[in-house]
Parts: C-alpha cells; sequence; structure tokens
C-alpha cells in the first residue's frame, strides 16, 4: 500500500491537500483509541511530505546550477572577524567598533590561557568568559568559539603527532582536556552546530570534537536537585534501581551454582547414609535409623527445592550448609561456597 | 463527579476545571489563582499549604520545604518535624490542597484529574508526578506536557492555524516544544528542554554572586541569614526591570553587609544561565526539521519568562517579537483545564485531535565491539510521534548463554549508566553458540507515557512482556495503600481562617528579618490583631484584617522583607 492510498487521496505536490487528507483521516483512527491505525496514518503522512519537499529541493537545484553560471552565490561565512563593509547607523558602527575592540580583546586572553600549561585546564581561568557582557552576542559568540576550537585542535593534534619519547616525558596538561572542552561548550555549544564545525575542521576532527562531547549525563542531576530543596532536611537514599538488574542476574548465576553444588553434595550425602542405614536397621537401632531417615528426606526435599526454585524448600538449606562448614576439610569449603550462593540466590525471589 | 487539570509547578501551582462548555479559573481560599508550591507543618501537626507555608519557610524552615518537585523520580526523603516525606508524598498534599478548593469552588467532588508535567521529564519523574495524584486519592487521567498545555489554551482560545515555539520557563525547568495547529488538530513536533533551568536557579546564582563576592561560604551562614538573603533577591529578581541602581543591605555571620546592584550586576550574574536557553532551542528546531523562520510565533510561558533579559535574549536569538497576551503563570494550568474537557468528550472541543512525542530515547544496553557491556543501544527515538511501537533485535555473544538480561534505559548519552534506568526484562534461552540464538525486543509507548516491553526469542518462539509502569524502587500496591492511609490521617488547616493565618505568618516573617522600630511596630500590631481575633466578632475582624493586611503590604513596599 503506498502512502497516498493510506491517506486516500491522488499523488500530490501540494502540502496543503496532504495536510487536510491527513486530518480527515485522522478523525476515524484517534491515536488513544487506534494506535496502530495512527502509527501507520502517522508514517504516510510524514513519507508524504518528505516526497514533496525532497520534490521540491530538486526543482531548486536544477534552477540553481543553470544560474549558477551568472551569480556565484557568496554564502561564505566569514569565520574571522565580524566585519562587514555595509553602511550602518553611527550608533550601530560604534557598536560594531567595540564589539571588535572586545573579540580582539577575548582573542588575547583565551591565547594566554591556552598557551600555558597550568592555565589551560583550569576553570577559574575560564570563568570570566560566562561573565563576558558580549558572550550573548550570537555572532560574537560563534566567531570565539571557532577561534577557541580551532586553538584547542591545533594543541590536542600537536600533541598526537609527538613520538612516544616525547608523549610519555611531556608536562601533565600538555592537551585540552575533555572535561575543559566539555565546560566550555557550556559557553559556545559547538555539539549544535556540526554543520560548520564540519565545514570548518573537516570530518575527522569534528568527530574528535563529538567524542569529547557526549550528552547530557543524567548522574549528576539527583546532587543539583538536592541542592535546589529549600527547608527541610533531605535525607539521601541511594538509587538502587541499577543494583536491582545486576543483583537479579547475579542471583540466577548463584542459584545454578547452588544447584550443581547440592546434587555434588547431597547426592553424596545420601549414598553415604544409604550404606549406614540397612546395618542400623540389622542392628534395631530404632533411633539413629530413624534420625537418618529424615535427614535423607531431608535432602531429597532440599534437591527437589532447588531444583523447582521453591523459596521455602531452599531456606531448610541454611543449617544444612552450617553443619557441612563443621566437616574439615571438604565439608567446611562446600559449605561456605552453598551459604553464599543462598545469600545471592534467595535474592531472585525479590524480584521476580 | 468532576474532573480538573492541575499544573503542578516548581514553585507555584494552579488548578482549572471545564464546566458547563466554558473554563473557570479556580482560585484558592485566599483568593489567589496561585498557590506556591510550599508545605509545612504546624505547632498542632497541621498541614499548611501555600502561601501561608511559604511565609513560614523563614521563620521555620525545619517545619516547611520548597522546591520539591526537582526530587521527584529520586529515592530521596524530606524530614520536617518529626514526619518524613518523599516528594511524591509531598506533591499529594498540594494536590489534596488543590482539590479543596476546587471542591469549595464547584461545589461537587472531584475524583479524576489531568496533571502537567514538564515536557522534559523522564519516566520515572512521570510515573511520581502520577502517583503524586493517588496519593491525594484521585484517579489521574492524563499526565500532559507543560508546553502542550500551554499551546491548546493559545490555540483553542484564538483558533489561529500556524506553527509555534513554546517556551516555557517556570520556577525550576526549561522546555521548549514546537507545534502545529491545523484543521483541528494540535501536533507536537519537538520537545526539548533543561530540568535544571528556571526561575529559582537565576535567585540561586545572584545569592552565589554575592556571597563570593563577599567571601562568605554558603556552609557558614545560618538558615535565617540565607533565607532571608534569598527573600531580598527574590524580590530584587522580581523588580529588576524598574532597578536602575540600588544598594542593598542584609546580615551575614552577625555583620550587616552593603551589596551595590544594578542592571549591568544583574545582566553579568544571568549570562551563564541565559546561554544554556540557546541550546534546547536549537535541539527541538534541529529535530523538527525546521528553521527558526518557519516559525509563525513564539510563545512565552511560565513566570521566569517576564523577565526582561530572557525576553531580550530570546528574541535576538530568533530575530522576532515573542507573544504572551495569556498570563504565564496560569497558561499551563488553563491548557490541563481544557484537556480534562477533552478527554470527557465535551461539544464544545469535540473536533481537536492531539499528538504528542516522547522527548527521550528509549533503548536498551548492548555490549560495543570489544564485547564490553555498557553501550547504548536507541530503540525508540527522542522525538518521535506517540503512540509508537518499534522492534529490533539482539543477538548472544557468549558461548552457552542461556539467559538475555534486558535493561531498559532513557536518555541521549552513548553510555547506559549516564542515562535513566527503567527497568529490566529477564530472558531464558536455548544454550547455543554465540551468535546463534537471537530475540525481538518491541518497545511500545502510549499516549500517556507508559512503556510496555516485548521480547520474544526466535528458536523457541516463547514471548516474554513487561509494563514498565512504575520503576522499580517506586511503591508496590501495599506500599501505596499504607502511604495513602498515613496522609489521610494528616489533618489540614482549616480552609476558612486561612486568610488570617497568612497574615499571622507573614507578620512573624516581617517581624523576624526586621529591627528596631519597625519591629516594636509590628508586635504591637500582631497583638492588636490577635486580640480582635479572640472577641470574635465578624465585622470588626473583616476590617481589622483589610487593615493588618494593607500595613504588611506597605511595609513589604518599603523594602522590608
Amino acid at each position: 500500500m503506498s502512502v497516498w492510498d493510506v491517506l486516500k487521496i491522488q499523488q500530490t505536490n501540494e502540502i496543503g491537500k496532504i495536510k487536510t487528507a491527513y486530518a480527515k483521516e485522522l478523525k476515524n483512527c484517534q491515536p488513544d483509541k487506534d494506535p496502530e491505525g495512527f502509527q501507520v496514518l502517522h508514517q504516510a503522512y510524514k513519507a508524504a511530505l518528505h516526497l514533496v519537499q525532497k520534490a521540491a529541493s530538486e526543482v531548486n537545484k536544477n534552477d540553481r546550477s543553470q544560474q549558477v553560471d551568472s551569480s556565484p552565490t557568496g554564502e561564505e561565512p566569514a569565520p574571522q572577524t565580524p566585519n562587514n563593509e555595509i553602511e550602518r547607523s553611527p550608533e550601530e558602527q560604534a557598536y560594531i567598533e567595540l564589539l571588535n575592540a572586545e573579540y580582539n580583546r577575548h582573542v588575547e586572553r583565551v591565547t594566554v590561557i591556552l598557551d600555558g600549561n597550568n592555565t589551560r585546564n583550569d576553570p577559574n581561568e575560564w570563568r570570566f568568559l560566562f561573565h563576558s557582557d558580549f558572550i550573548l552576542d550570537s555572532q560574537f559568540n560563534a566567531h570565539l568559539g571557532m577561534f577557541v576550537l580551532d586553538k584547542i585542535l591545533k594543541i590536542n593534534n600537536e600533541f598526537e603527532s609527538l613520538n612516544r619519547h616525547n608523549k610519555r616525558y611531556s608536562q601533565p596538561n600538555s592537551t585540552v582536556k575533555g572535561s575543559t572542552v566539555k565546560y566550555l561548550d557550556g559557553i559556545f555549544h559547538w555539539r549544535g552546530q556540526i554543520q560548520s564545525l564540519r565545514y570548518f575542521f573537516g570530518d575527522d576532527n569534528t568527530i574528535k570534537i563529538l567524542n569529547m562531547l557526549e550528552g547530557h549525563d543524567h548522574s549528576t542531576d539527583t546532587q543539583s536537585a538536592i541542592n535546589s530543596v529549600k527547608g527541610g532536611k533531605v535525607r539521601e537514599n541511594k538509587a538502587r534501581k541499577v543494583n536491582h538488574a545486576d543483583q537479579y542476574s547475579e542471583a540466577i548465576d548463584a542459584l545454578q551454582h547452588l544447584k550443581k553444588l547440592t546434587y555434588w553434595t547431597h547426592g553424596i550425602g545420601i549414598l553415604l547414609l544409604s550404606v549406614v542405614m540397612p546395618a542400623l536397621i540389622e542392628d534395631d537401632n530404632i533411633g539413629p535409623a530413624m534420625i537418618i531417615g529424615s535427614i535423607i528426606t531431608l535432602l531429597i526435599i532440599q534437591i527437589i527445592g532447588v531444583t523447582l526454585k521453591n523459596k521455602y524448600m531452599l531456606y531448610t538449606m541454611w543449617p544444612t550448609s552450617f553443619f557441612l562448614l563443621l566437616c574439615f576439610p571438604w565439608g567446611t569449603f562446600a559449605g561456605w561456597r552453598m551459604s553464599q550462593c543462598l545469600y545471592k540466590g534467595i535474592k531472585y525471589f525479590r524480584y521476580s | 463527579m468532576a474532573i480538573i487539570g492541575i499544573d503542578l509547578g516548581t514553585t507555584n501551582s494552579t488548578c482549572c476545571a471545564w464546566k458547563d462548555n466554558e473554563l473557570l479559573n479556580i482560585p484558592n481560599a485566599l483568593n489567589s489563582l496561585l498557590t506556591p508550591s510550599v508545605v509545612g507543618l504546624d505547632d498542632d501537626k497541621n498541614i499548611l499549604v501555600g502561601q501561608i507555608a511559604k511565609e513560614r519557610l523563614l521563620t521555620h524552615p525545619d517545619k516547611t520545604v520548597a522546591v520539591f518537585k526537582r526530587l521527584m523520580g529520586s529515592e530521596h526523603k524530606v524530614k520536617i518535624a518529626s514526619h518524613s516525606f518523599s516528594a511524591p508524598e509531598l506533591s499529594s498534599l498540594v494536590i489534596r490542597s488543590l482539590i479543596k478548593d476546587a471542591e469549595a469552588h464547584l461545589g461537587e467532588k472531584v475524583t479524576e484529574a489531568v496533571i502537567s508535567v514538564p515536557a522534559y521529564f523522564n519516566e520515572n519523574q512521570r510515573a511520581a508526578t502520577k502517583l503524586a495524584g493517588e496519593l491525594a486519592g484521585i484517579k489521574v487521567r492524563r499526565l500532559i506536557n507543560e508546553p502542550t498545555a500551554a499551546a491548546i489554551a493559545y490555540g483553542l482560545n484564538k483558533r489561529q492555524e500556524g506553527t509555534f515555539l513554546i517556551l516555557d520557563m517556570g520556577g525550576g525547568t526549561f522546555d521548549v516544544s514546537i507545534m502545529e495547529y491545523f484543521s483541528g488538530i494540535m501536533e507536537v513536533h519537538a520537545s526539548s528542554g533543561d530540568n535544571f533551568l528556571g526561575g529559582e536557579d537565576f535567585v540561586q546564582a545572584m545569592i552565589d554572586h554575592v556571597l563570593s563576592a563577599k567571601n562568605v561560604s554558603i556552609e557558614s551562614l545560618s538558615t535565617t541569614d540565607s533565607h532571608l538573603l534569598y527573600l531580598q533577591m527574590e524580590s530584587l529578581k522580581k523588580r529588576i526591570d524598574e532597578v536602575d541602581e540600588e544598594i542593598l543591605s542584609f546580615q551575614l555571620n552577625g555583620e550587616t553587609v552593603e551589596f551595590k546592584v544594578d542592571q549591568q550586576w544583574f545582566q553579568r550574574v544571568i549570562t551563564p544561565l541565559l546561554l544554556r536557553v540557546r541550546n534546547p532551542i536549537q535541539l527541538a528546531l534541529q529535530d523538527a526539521g525546521m528553521h527558526a523562520q518557519q516559525i509563525d510565533e513564539v510563545i512565552l510561558v511560565g513566570g521566569a519568562t517576564r523577565l526582561k533579559h530572557f525576553r531580550v535574549t530570546v528574541a535576538k536569538l530568533l530575530g522576532r517579537i515573542l507573544s504572551c497576551d495569556i498570563d504565564p503563570d496560569i497558561v499551563v494550568g488553563m491548557g490541563a483545564g481544557i484537556q480534562a474537557g477533552l478527554l470527557v468528550h465535551n461539544q464544545a472541543l469535540e473536533d481537536v485531535v492531539l499528538t504528542d512525542v516522547c522527548p527521550y530515547t528509549l533503548g536498551t544496553e548492548v555490549v560495543d565491539e570489544n564485547g564490553n557491556p555498557g553501550l547504548f543501544m536507541p530503540i525508540i527515538e527522542r522525538n518521535s510521534v506517540v503512540p509508537i511501537s518499534i522492534e529490533r533485535t539482539v543477538h548472544t555473544v557468549r558461548d552457552n548463554q542461556d539467559a538475555l538480561m534486558i535493561k531498559i534505559f532513557q536518555g541521549e548519552n552513548r553510555r547506559v549508566e549516564k542515562n535513566v534506568f527503567l527497568g529490566f526484562v529477564n530472558v531464558p534461552l536455548p544454550k547455543s553458540k554465540a551468535g546463534t540464538q537471537s530475540a525481538r525486543i518491541r518497545y511500545s509507548y502510549d499516549m500517556n507515557g507508559l512503556l510496555v516491553v516485548d521480547v520474544s526469542v526466535d528458536s523457541t518462539g516463547k514471548t516474554f512482556n513487561k509494563v514498565i509502569e512504575n520503576a522499580p524502587g517506586m511503591l508496590s500496591e501495599s506500599e501505596k495503600q499504607k502511604s495513602l492511609s498515613n496522609l489521610d490521617k494528616l489533618k489540614f488547616h482549616p480552609r476558612d481562617n486561612q486568610k488570617n493565618a497568612q497574615l499571622i505568618a507573614k507578620a512573624d516573617r516581617l517581624f523576624k528579618s526586621n529591627l528596631g522600630q519597625v519591629r516594636e511596630q509590628l508586635a504591637s500590631a500582631i497583638a492588636n490583631f490577635e486580640r480582635i481575633l479572640e472577641a470574635q466578632n465578624k465585622i470588626s475582624i473583616e476590617k481589622a484584617q483589610q487593615e493588618f493586611s494593607n500595613y504588611l503590604d506597605v511595609l513589604e513596599k518599603e523594602g522590608r522583607f
């Protein structure tokens, strides 16, 4: 079924028509009543819009390629100085001059910070940028950002081209660290300008930059949340959620181990005891025979418990593992392992 | 049997109801549309919510708490007096108070509600908000994103078609949404935001700057001093547009300190925060595949957007004029109210369909090319239209692997440990060689923000599913009932004498923060007012209330806090 069939219209290049058709169809499959129908319809709608836009941009491209000879479109961004030779009012002119002067001053200061081994990774040195009067000016910000990034890349690439010996004996702050780049991203927001990064620095360098700038880190959020609470007393409870998943898979592993271990120890135990049993019965020692009989039953119950993963049958294994501990040396080892597996394995029931 | 819309804000909350084909704004007992999201206990262990509690933040900081919305979705608790509350419990107290107001105003019982959440809230925070509603004893019909609510209020009010960029900066969160309204369809194209950028952060930045300029650390400050400083900075922020140059004086560790503030100072202090405004706007535009020029109108929502500096920055960034016709403080509540009307299929709203997006990427943990765990594999990309259902296939990585542990994460980071963990499904597999066993993971995300994970093992055909409704570590049904009955036991401060209690709390606050002559005047005024209250003469009480309230307002206007 093509997208046009879903929208129940003929193929068209008019966005308006597509929208009307979508609106009409949407009334029949509202998202909260028919989620699957909605997903199909919405995908068709988006695909149709995309087709139209693609067709439109191709038409544009053809137009442009015909025009190229007559007028070369000069949309080259001027990276270094925000200085365009267009007539401006005196105030604007004054502001631009001020901006240029400030820009040069900032460039000088930034260069000094980046050239110093001790200063380049120190947030205190960079803090002035956050409070600069002009940093909110988007052009100023963008140009300074590109300048800083260019400089950072030069420093880091220079370091990378050193041979191993020089790398090892260089000073600790020879490169600009990822944390610094992340900090500065708070000012220049390079992550949002991937297109221009690629334009200025090429794909390889852009990837280097993006590797240093990862997405938002949720693990730092909690502390800021606690700091902003007013009044009362916050009692901090560690988030245990990720542990749950790990503990759960650990518990499953532990139960597996426990199963093997129990089969061995209990199997041997039952064998030994059943050899003793007939002798006891022949001697008419009914008392001890009863005790050994019930121990065998208990061991069998425990084997069943481990196989079926029954919580209550597993609890009876605590005393068993304790008695095993007393049978030095092999029993001690098995008993110790058993209690460890039990301790971890019991958690399984909390999450399943 | 009424359904209401609630805007549960970081600093202020509001509620609205849809009745007889029109929207009703519901005032609280103090006749104000805004109820501060502050909760406290008074000396008789009665619960105080709203303005009274806010006044007592200075005089009784150990028995009052504010700005707790940011703790939603975490496991931290707040201790006030001898009680310990979780963030959903505190929020539920605010909701209870709003419901009481609504019931008094509408004259019928409120049983259901639509609650607004910041668009950039994650699943855990949404689950906590829903829990807050349930702990208040109501059914939460839907959680609506705040910018979406604002757009509904705007779009349906004006019936104007086009594409809107909504900037919602409240007390604690900043949300950006791009939406289009055409032929009765309200479509959200993209949402983005910053959960730690709001009015409270501006005040905090001012406080930090003053303290660092005076070489005082926040820890060494007494609670009274720091709250006073907070109040002073909050009031300065509110009237900053009219301030030219002013010298503030306050107590720091027993010394009276003077500090000069002006426009330039304020601009410099908040620049780091304004820089953070750009990021979500660009991201939202990028995700929607749009340019700033394609936006027809920019709508401002939330109290913090009143700030001139914010408006100038955004206007420059987008190169256009901003619009803000509806009171930015209550517009979200109005939208939630309209959504409530939509849900009960009110006739006036029948022809509107709303489609929304999920703002975060949802995915699972996989191993990277070197076999180390911890890599995040996206399944539902951020800003996909909901409801949505997507399937991905995963393979085993070890020989004789007998189980798959599918951990569900939400976030944009490449590493799972930096994203938000939502839950897990464990799937047993038949043992085999590495890479030969596979399972298909299907994530389905519905309009209420409910995530369902289905896993089917290809070789055995067995399927497993899990509803990630309440994140683990939240409350089980029995815990919920226990918490509900505990909250039911708490007594609220009676509604009818709230006005008097609020005035006395305010006077107490002013008494504590002032010295000398003003203090003596206040003491006698309070004593006088209390004497009139004891006499229980209705007419003289009303008169005294008016006079006392005017007197306190005058004091506050003089710059005494």
